[in-house]
């Protein structure tokens, strides 16, 4: 398992003989890298060989500093899956030390893998965080062919799925749009594709991917239930290589190289759909004109500009289409963008600066005959982040840095050609949010690491823009702000703590608690994700949200950390929360904040993971047992309610088996109980219609939620240059009807409870290639 | 804001059928087919009085039904609520106590018209329990014109009613628009005059069922007042939309937790033969 942002605990010794004030020091510093493709390892540590008890990790860039007594050691630098490198410190002449890492042949990987002390899980501060292996996922079974990295996480504890086939998620009891989603350090407002069964991160482009359920670290902040913080790979550097997948429904390529060898990179990657093929298949002609693909371009490039500035280009740019005939239409898509420089000031004090950019936007063309509309609608976000990791020495570690985003919202610009359809454009929203933060890592007696820090945010309403005042009449007065001119500002420290108590050598008690704010809301009174839903920012009326979780965990590895068992509970409270008032009118209204309540939420629960971690036979076992509750004045008479988000039991099975080193066969089963919904307590007649009298907010559940999935992957003969493999993934393998919606339909007299499904069995098959360009010989 | 209403509709529906065509294409299958009646435990609340009035500018006699809510899976039979205290009072004075004509429904007695600016109270007095409620009947409304339209949504001709009729360009106005076909009742349905800036308002008026050649449509337009208007726009959105999202009571007009509605209607009609 990776691990990032840690470093191990000092041994006691030096802690207590006051050796760090009698002798010098000696700082080691440097970059850690794939020797085959040049990717930086995140991750990757840095042990000495007589001081067992030191170390260094290598942080999100590669980059490690090691600071030492003065002293003879051998230093050795390793990665899960590579072969150690072993260097004295004798033949060191330069206290810059890069290091290539050479991947270990699959032969020798559980050797290597046991070599490994891969105890951070249990030594670390972090609770509630899991690194996800790319690896793992490939082998996983998958719908359509797609490798989906948000399909997988929620097969983890406290991580739930937002629907069938959904890449929609909710992070222990909060909301979709509670989670944070990073693309190389910019924010994706809409993660789905087509209507949400694909997620808009492509695999082959991903390097690494790392979810914290809420307890993050305070250089991170912006939602009130998770991070998850996608990163992109960078490119070989070595060697131009092109890869790619042809699946059912998508294919895929990427095509990597060096800019200039060891010095830079670049890659490209592209998808695209094509389920809209199958369409002109139909005998109906509109079927037939029906548009209905995505696609989605990731490129990114890096160049190191000596020994101390290293630059990088990343961008996403993802598109779906989708319209029926020429009468309705929608386009939608994310653009990010992320300039990043890495600067290392001294061997102790590395730096990153980002300048950041993305976009969501949708466009609804609606043309009928006597009817022709279209409405687009724009969040955009420009922002600068800088972050300072300062390594003071082994036994402490501080980062700090600051991030301010201009946030942009179009809410709504409604054209027409038609005379008869009055053109108009909502108020457009402005916001600009201000975060500071610090912290610090520091292990204690070998055995106690804390980390500790603050965030200071704050949210400015900015003009130009009308900001509305109501009561329950409606709208009591309206205020208007200039360009330039600033509204209201929301100021929030955010406190972050956590600590871990390695009371046996593979076992640790930890502890977490920490403070998150919101400041973009998304309103949408569905479960599902749905392109057009409306995002709002905080305003004099809409308070920015703010989170309050404890966390508390168990963690062991044993046979020499073959097995992981984590058991975390947590307990979140949430303040602001946003609801509607019945009927409420969110789409084409300028005052919107009128149709809204704000209310309460707490959230809590346990979760349990078992997993093993190496052998043939390789998976895990997730349960979690939770209850997520809201609290609005003006619903259900002020009681407490479930929300959407709530499932009582959510387990995940995910077993993986290599039958030879050329077949893997994996299979994962799923269950959890049916979200809470509102049903009908009885019905009524009003002018000869059948009317449903509905309950209580929430107090209904749909049936249970369970499915199989089954893949193999079969490794094909692979030539010098050229390697490929085979995937079959078989969907719901016994075709479990799950509820995706309810209907209450009254015909002929006789009232039925109707289930739309969306999927019964799926089978898919992928063919994946890489090849690699030989190199000219000099 | 007609218009905008209809983009919401018309957005959630093609966005559903995309859904659909998506699983179409991927599992190489005709659309549709992918429902099926589940068995789904319900709980039931005691019997709720519903109660529907409606006073017009037309001549009377209006008409007030009391009935019971029933246990969902049960078959549409409403028990209707007799011997109830049924009292409809304007607020020039006048007071009319409605004589039960059939068991449940309600018939007004000294034979009085509404009149457009009144506003209109109505008393239910059953079971030890006081209902009541209040509607202001606005300006009378005139139809300008009535159609039938026709546009090709997914490869068939679907024909739907428009009416037009003069709103006021600076005052916010409310209307439910209903029709019989072929003396079938349609849904009712709301519009406001919210988002509009022109003289006339154009509705589209639901029908009981798909519009054919030869029908004869009568429309009927009511201006009604902000509290009718929300009670049928919130009944709409609970009803139009899908299930996954929460649905909710519609906000009644009426007191003390009776389920229906009290409109004071001004009630313009309009015949049309369908084309």
């Amino acid at each position: 398992m990776k691990q990032i942002r840690f470093i191990a605990p000092l041994v006691a010794a030096i802690l207590f003989s006051g050796l760090l004030s009698a002798q010098a020091n000696l700082t080691i510093s440097g970059t850690i890298k794939d020797a085959k493709n040049g990717e930086v390892l995140t991750g990757a540590s840095v042990v000495i060989k007589e001081k067992p008890d030191i170390g260094a990790l290598t942080n999100a860039y590669g980059f490690y500093s090691l600071t030492l007594p003065a002293g003879k050691y051998t230093l050795i630098f390793r990665y899960i899956g590579y072969n150690d490198i072993y260097l004295n410190t004798d033949s060191i002449t330069d206290k810059t030390v890069n290091i290539k890492l050479v991947p270990s042949s699959v032969e020798l990987k559980d050797v290597e893998i046991s070599a490994w002390k891969n105890d951070e899980n249990v030594k670390n501060t972090e609770v509630g965080v899991t690194h996800l292996d790319l690896k793992t996922l490939a082998k996983l079974p998958v719908l359509f062919g797609e490798k989906d990295i948000l399909k997988t996480i929620q097969l983890l504890p406290g991580v739930l799925s937002g629907g069938e086939g959904n890449s929609g998620f909710y992070v222990r009891g909060g909301s979709a749009d509670q989670n944070l989603i990073l693309l190389d350090e910019a924010p994706v407002y809409n993660p789905g594709h087509l209507l949400g069964f694909f997620s808009v991160f492509n695999n082959d482009a991903l390097k690494d991917a790392t979810l914290y359920k809420g307890n993050m670290p305070a250089e991170y902040g912006g939602r009130l239930s998770s991070v998850l913080d996608v990163k992109m790979k960078e490119g070989n550097d070595k060697d131009y290589v092109i890869s790619g997948g042809v699946g059912i429904i998508a294919s895929r390529l990427m095509i990597e190289g060096p800019i200039e060898e060891d010095k830079g990179s670049f890659i490209i990657t592209g998808r695209r759909t094509y389920a809209d093929l199958f369409l002109k298949l139909s005998n109906n002609a509109s079927t037939r004109s029906s548009r209905l693909y995505f696609y989605d371009i990731n490129a990114k490039a890096n160049y190191r500009l000596g020994k101390r500035n290293h630059i990088f280009l990343s961008g996403y740019f993802g598109q779906d289409v989708l319209g029926l005939g020429s009468t309705f239409g929608i386009n939608y898509g994310n653009i990010t963008g992320t300039l990043r420089l890495n600067h290392i000031f001294s061997d102790k004090l590395f730096s990153n600066t980002s300048l950041i950019f993305n976009d969501y936007n949708y466009k609804i063309a609606i043309a009928n005959s006597g009817f022709n509309i279209n409405v687009t609608s724009i969040i955009r976000d420009y922002s600068l982040k800088e972050d300072f990791d300062y390594y003071l020495n082994s036994k402490n570690k501080l980062k700090f840095g600051f991030l301010t985003t201009v946030h942009t919202i179009v809410p709504g610009v409604v054209s027409s050609a038609d005379s008869s359809i009055k053109s108009f454009a909502l108020t457009r929203n402005f916001g600009w949010e201000n975060a500071v933060y610090a912290q610090h890592e520091i292990s204690l007696w070998n055995k106690v690491n804390i980390n500790y820090g603050v965030r200071l945010s704050t949210f400015t309403v900015t003009g130009p823009g009308n900001f509305y005042s109501f009561n329950n009449n409606g709208t009591t007065d309206t205020s208007h702000l200039n360009l330039g001119q600033f509204g209201r500002t929301y100021f929030n420290p955010e406190p972050r703590f956590s600590l871990s108590y390695n009371f046996h050598k593979d076992m640790s008690f930890k502890v977490a608690y920490s403070r998150n704010t919101q400041n973009v809301h998304l309103l949408t009174n569905s479960t599902t994700s749905n392109p057009t839903d409306r995002w709002l920012l905080t305003t004099n009326n809409v308070r920015p949200e703010i989170s309050d979780q404890v966390s508390a965990g168990y963690y062991t590895n044993f046979l020499n950390n073959m097995f992981e068992i984590s058991v975390e509970g947590y307990f979140k409270t949430m303040q602001n929360q946003i609801d509607y008032k019945n009927g409420a009118q969110l789409v084409g209204n300028e005052t919107v904040e009128s149709q809204l309540l704000y209310g309460k939420g707490r959230a809590y629960g346990a979760e349990f993971f078992f997993k093993k971690t190496r052998g043939k036979f390789t998976g895990w076992v997730s349960y979690t047992l939770s209850r997520s509750e809201r609290q609005f004045t003006a619903i259900d008479n002020g009681n407490w309610f479930l929300s959407p988000f709530d499932r009582t039991h959510d387990l995940s099975i995910v077993a993986m088996y290599d039958i030879t080193p050329k077949i893997n066969v994996s299979a994962v089963w799923v269950y959890y109980t049916g979200q809470a919904a509102t049903f009908p307590v009885g019905k009524y007649v009003l002018a000869g219609q059948i009317i449903p009298y509905y309950g209580n907010r929430n107090a209904d559940r749909f049936p249970a939620y369970h499915r199989l999935d089954l893949s193999a992957t079969f490794t094909l003969k692979s030539h010098k240059y050229w390697t490929h493999d085979l995937n079959l993934s078989i969907y719901n393998v016994y075709a479990r009807k799950n509820a995706y919606s309810i209907a209450f339909i009254t015909q002929n007299n006789v009232s039925v409870a109707q289930e739309t499904y969306l999927f019964t069995i799926i089978p898919s098959l992928t063919y994946n290639f890489k090849f690699t360009v030989p190199k000219k010989k000099k | 804001m007609r218009y905008l209403k209809l983009w919401k509709i018309r957005a959630q529906k093609p966005l559903v059928k995309i859904a659909g065509l998506f699983m179409a294409a991927i599992m190489l299958i005709q659309l549709g087919g992918c429902t099926k009646d589940i068995n789904l435990k319900l709980s039931t609340s005691a019997s709720n009085i519903v109660i529907e009035g409606n006073v017009t500018n037309a001549p009377g006699p209006y008409i007030v039904t009391l009935s019971l809510s029933q246990a969902y899976y049960q078959s549409n039979t409403f028990p209707p609520v007799s011997g109830a205290t049924v009292i409809i009072g304007d607020n020039a004075g006048n007071i009319d106590t409605l004589k039960e004509s059939q068991a449940g429904t309600y018939a007004t007695n000294n034979g009085f018209t509404g009149i457009p600016g009144r506003t209109y109270n109505l008393t239910v007095i059953t079971g030890g329990q006081t209902y009541k409620s209040s509607s202001s009947m606005p300006a009378a409304v005139t139809i300008d014109s009535v159609s039938v339209q026709s546009i090709a949504f997914f490869g068939n001709g679907v024909k739907f009613l428009i009416c037009t009729f003069p709103t006021s360009t600076n005052l916010t106005q409310y209307y439910r628009d209903y029709s019989y076909q072929n003396s079938a009742l349609s849904n009712q349905d709301v519009t406001s005059n919210q988002f509009n800036d022109r003289t006339t308002l154009a509705a589209r008026v639901p029908t009981a069922n798909d519009i054919k050649t030869g029908d004869t449509l009568i429309v009927n337009v009511e201006g009604v007042d902000e509290g009718v208007y929300n009670y049928f726009n919130s009944l709409q959105t609970n009803t139009t939309n899908s299930q996954t999202v929460a649905p909710a009571n519609p906000t009644s007009n009426i007191s003390n937790g009776a389920l229906g509605y009290f409109c004071a209607g001004s009630l313009a009609s309009k015949l049309i033969i369908a084309p």
